[in-house]
């Protein structure tokens, strides 16, 4: 991909206002996305991924402030303009203009995204008609193109909700997301609740879509197995932060971070012979009380009192040839066979 | 990461031993009425045997009748037809007396950590209730103390007090297991005890279920559509399509050399790390031209979607067909399925 970034995040921090001080949920976070490009976000429940997403579309309420950063948004669409927009920026009516249009999310609930009591066309078409101005009847047969897209049957249009399957609820959320042409696409857990078949299904529909509109995907899961086979390149954050940044292939034959060899690490394999097992001891860190440095170390296996006075910031990774390869880890470990022993 | 190795790498598969099963299922039937004359067949005629000591999975997509198989299991669902027996004996769960005796003996862990604890109540009342009904003149305080250490949820003092909203997911799912545990069952029914944690919870919360079931000697049925965890965690596979048993055997050797399409099916929709860059990848996408069906109402209910169908398949369900001692499979085809190693039939199926 030597496309240019599509969407810059940098040094973007978020947090939530609680009486008994601020939690630091995202902290400096560094990513850009690249035209046609596929990043993955890897974390446990509460590492602040889905505060990410929507911080850097401007979603969030408060208690959440966003306190610092900035998110470039460089549109195709917006060449007319110098330079890229400045999402953090906007006032309302850019704002309106740039999600969906430019920047569409496919929500991690299907079953809560979708409203029960309207069904399938006229959700459809409310987006449509919200966001490009074309006419209802227009909208209407978008939303019909929108739905063979997807592989949905036309009669589907006047179902419900709670007469879909959990699959096809899900490629409705996608046909949804991809309504007005948007140049990035988020993905927020899309098939966290999908049994595998499914799951299977509906990540070759995404890749096939991807081939055919050519967007770009930022794919947020807990599931790095999933995210080694469909991304070109892989984020892992914990504690609001990012521990390591490479392409996929990197991440799976020379993970620097050791919650990234953790990872690797605990999903069972199905193919092969069996290998040996270990999972992450502990649980995720409190983001009320984070140690200093390194959020890792209390579950880390090789910390010392130097992980104590890192700085976080992300460093080519000595060992691998790809200067792209970035991790927050500056101690160089064993190699992961050494790890496993 | 050298804490703790929950399954060694090469164990052999329990032996399938001339011992006494602790529960048996025989042919067991359930219907669901779903008004207008149409029934809907959740569970057709599955059989097989929980040991002591070891783990049966259960693997299908949703809707495939593996939770009410367990819950039939459970005494929470009338039988249409067939035959529970624990310890050998009869089933019968008729009155209220019976069926909280049956209550202590087989147990239920649910999927959802998050809404099967009642909010309002503590750690400690969701363990104290249990143990007062299942365990009559016991120390309470005791009794509570030893459950908490068998799920690692220790110091107890630390989390006896707490509520549901101040504990993790994974200390959540022990402490259902806690209360399951409380009436010392020799029987654990878990439904995809696992699915709502994270990836890196998971391993932990199977080692744990693999920790108990070997020193309790609990015999344990693992619901799971994950069907590479159950060839790390079980003794036994059992793989389900639309309510019947199509393909079981020694776990090691379904995960290997699946011979059901349906099983190939599931093992190549799995998330495969090994293979960077696969389908998924840029150029390599094959159109599907129609999303897939659902099972088919007579003959084979995978004929619908399997690419060696033939008009036997769509007139005749097969039955399972045994292939070795521990093994067999329900497919007319099965001289075709013979990889001899790998799914054959996957760029088909996919």
């Amino acid at each position: 991909m030597s496309n240019g970034p599509v969407l810059e995040i940098a040094d973007f921090s978020v947090a939530y206002r609680t009486p008994s001080g601020d939690v630091r949920a995202v902290d400096r976070f560094n990513l850009s996305l690249h035209t046609g490009e596929v990043v993955g976000l890897a974390g446990e429940s509460g590492s602040g991924k889905s505060t990410l997403a929507y911080g850097a579309t401007r979603l969030l309420r408060p208690p959440a402030v966003i306190t610092g950063g900035s998110v470039r948004y460089h549109g195709r669409r917006l060449n007319g303009q110098a330079g890229p927009a400045e999402v953090l920026k906007m006032r309302g009516d850019q704002l309106r203009r740039l999600r969906w249009r430019e920047i569409a999310i496919v929500f991690q609930s299907a079953m809560n995204a979708l409203n029960p009591v309207l069904s399938v066309r006229e959700q459809m078409v409310d987006v449509i008609h919200a966001h490009l101005e074309i006419s209802r009847a227009d909208a209407r047969e978008k939303a019909a193109s929108l739905l063979d897209l997807v592989g949905i049957p036309r009669t589907r249009l006047r179902s419900y909700p709670h007469e879909l399957s959990g699959g096809m609820r899900q490629r409705v959320m996608i046909a949804m997301a991809l309504a007005t042409d948007p140049e990035v696409v988020i993905m927020d857990e899309p098939t966290t609740a999908l049994d595998v078949v499914v799951q299977r299904d509906i990540l070759s529909q995404i890749a096939e879509l991807r081939e055919q509109l050519d967007f770009s995907i930022l794919f947020i899961t807990h599931d790095l197995s999933l995210l080694l086979e469909l991304a070109d390149r892989i984020a892992v954050m914990y504690a609001g932060q990012l521990l390591e940044i490479g392409t996929a292939a990197e991440i799976k034959s020379e993970a620097a971070h050791p919650y990234t060899k953790g990872l690797l690490h605990s999903f069972p394999s199905l193919r092969g012979p069996r290998r040996e097992l270990a999972g992450i001891p502990g649980s995720p860190p409190d983001l009320r009380n984070l140690p200093p440095g390194c959020p890792f170390v209390p579950r880390c296996s090789f910390a010392t009192d130097a992980c104590k006075d890192i700085d976080m910031g992300l460093k080519p990774v000595t060992s691998s040839l790809d200067p792209e390869h970035v991790t927050a880890c500056p101690f160089v470990l064993p190699d992961s066979a050494a790890v496993r022993a | 990461m050298t804490t703790h190795s929950p399954f060694a790498p090469d164990a052999p598969d329990a032996p399938i031993a001339p011992v006494a099963p602790a529960m048996e299922a025989i042919s067991l039937s359930k219907d669901f009425r779903l008004g207008r004359g149409q029934t809907l067949h959740a569970v057709r005629d599955v059989s097989f045997n929980l040991y002591s000591g070891g783990v049966v999975a259960l693997v299908g997509e949703s809707g495939s009748g593996k939770s009410t198989a367990a819950r039939l299991l459970a005494g929470q669902e009338r039988l249409t037809s067939g035959t529970i027996k624990l310890a050998g004996e009869l089933v019968s769960v008729g009155t209220q007396h019976a069926f909280r005796k049956y209550k202590s003996k087989v147990q239920y862990v649910f999927q959802d950590p998050f809404s099967s604890l009642n909010p309002v109540h503590t750690v400690s009342y969701h363990l104290e209730r249990p143990v007062r009904l299942h365990q009559k003149g016991a120390d309470v305080g005791t009794e509570i103390n030893t459950l908490m250490e068998q799920v690692r949820l220790t110091p107890a003092k630390q989390f006896l007090a707490k509520y549901p909203h101040e504990l993790s997911g994974g200390q959540r799912q022990r402490v259902s297991f806690a209360r399951a545990l409380a009436a010392r069952p020799t029987v654990l029914l878990a439904d995809e005890p696992v699915s709502m944690l994270d990836v890196s919870i998971r391993l932990e919360m199977l080692a744990l279920l693999d920790d108990l079931r070997k020193r309790l000697r609990i015999a344990m049925l693992y619901i799971t559509h994950d069907i590479a965890s159950a060839r790390y965690f079980a003794d036994e596979v059992l793989v389900m399509y639309a309510g019947q048993i199509v393909e079981r055997g020694p776990a090691e050797e379904i995960t290997q050399q699946p011979r059901h399409p349906y099983t190939q099916l599931l093992i190549a929709s799995a998330p495969d790390p090994d293979n960077l860059g696969s389908t998924l990848h840029r150029g390599s996408v094959t159109r599907r031209d129609k999303p897939a069906e659902g099972p088919a109402a007579t003959g084979c209910p995978f004929s619908t979607r399997c690419p060696l169908v033939t008009d036997q398949c769509r007139a005749e369900n097969p039955a399972l067909i045994p292939l070795s001692g521990t093994r067999a499979a329900a497919c007319w085809h099965l001289d075709q399925t013979d990889a001899g190693g790998g799914p054959q039939l996957v760029p088909h199926l996919l």
